[in-house]
């Protein structure tokens, strides 16, 4: 029996490979999954998007509801009833 | 011994290109958004104008608006990108939003069209980051407040009871004149509304 063919370890290399992937490839799956479950890219976009609607249509940095009062029509105007003379 | 390791930069190089283009999508989607609510609030001043012009009745003034809105939405330039998919736009109504703005001086203006805007082309399902909706869709109201002239039914309306008014006066003797008091005068607008 040739004993140095049992001593060749390098198989060993290639299954610590394997599973080494493996155990990657877990936490890579793990990770995204937690990422879609905690809506992370829902609360990116939705967030901001109350205050972007709210300068949509109220042309105030602010909540849609909260920025009504704030609409620019709001704002009092100073006009002469006499006119021009 | 593995020695060649080329693949892990390749690997590296695919999961960095979803990222990548997955914000650039995003960022690209959101700017389009609001390139378009931009335009669209021309569409809701349009109508609003159209709206504001005087007419026989309040009815056809709000008809007036809202062909004008089916006008530019639905054969006119909007046409090429109001998708239904991407983006729906839905006239509120025609009228006078004060309560909706809780107005408290007389002067302040709330009349006009308020436009419902839903974007679905935000509603996007990226790979690894997941969807971009948690609750609802994307949407947002456009306004365009500029008023409404009198419609002549309303002007005559107020004609016929300042007239009224005057055959009334205590101090003058107006619904004496004439057999039939009411039938001798004939109310007309002048044109002075």
């Amino acid at each position: 029996m040739n004993l140095s063919k049992k001593l060749n370890q390098a198989g060993q290399v290639s299954v610590e490979y394997v599973l080494i992937a493996a155990v990657l490839v877990a936490i890579a799956f793990s990770v995204k999954g937690a990422i879609q479950n905690s809506k992370m890219l829902a609360q990116f976009v939705q967030g901001p998007w109350d205050m972007v609607s709210g300068l949509i249509e109220n042309g105030v940095w602010g909540g849609a509801e909260k920025s009504r009062a704030l609409h620019p029509g709001h704002l009092s105007r100073h006009r002469s009833l006499k006119g021009e003379t | 011994m593995i020695q060649n390791q080329k693949g892990s930069l390749t690997i590296d190089f695919i999961f960095a290109l979803v990222l990548v283009l997955s914000m650039t999508l995003l960022l690209g989607v959101f700017s389009f958004s609001l390139s378009v609510v931009e335009s669209i609030q021309y569409l809701a001043f349009s109508s609003s104008r159209a709206y504001f012009a005087g007419n026989v009745s309040l009815e056809e003034q709000k008809k007036m608006g809202q062909q004008k809105f089916d006008t530019l939405s639905k054969d006119g330039a909007y046409k090429s990108f109001l998708k239904k998919e991407w983006f729906s736009v839905t006239p509120i109504g025609f009228e006078d939003f004060a309560e909706t703005y809780e107005k408290e001086d007389s002067r302040d203006i709330f009349e006009g069209v308020r436009l419902k805007i839903v974007i679905g082309l935000l509603d996007l399902n990226l790979p690894i980051f997941g969807s971009t909706t948690k609750d609802g869709s994307y949407s947002a109201y456009i306004n365009s407040f500029i008023g409404r002239e009198p419609s002549s039914e309303e002007c005559m309306g107020v004609v016929a009871n300042r007239m009224n008014a005057i055959l009334k006066l205590s101090n003058a003797s107006y619904s004496n004149v004439g057999s039939t008091a009411k039938k001798a005068y004939a109310s007309f607008d002048d044109n002075g509304c």
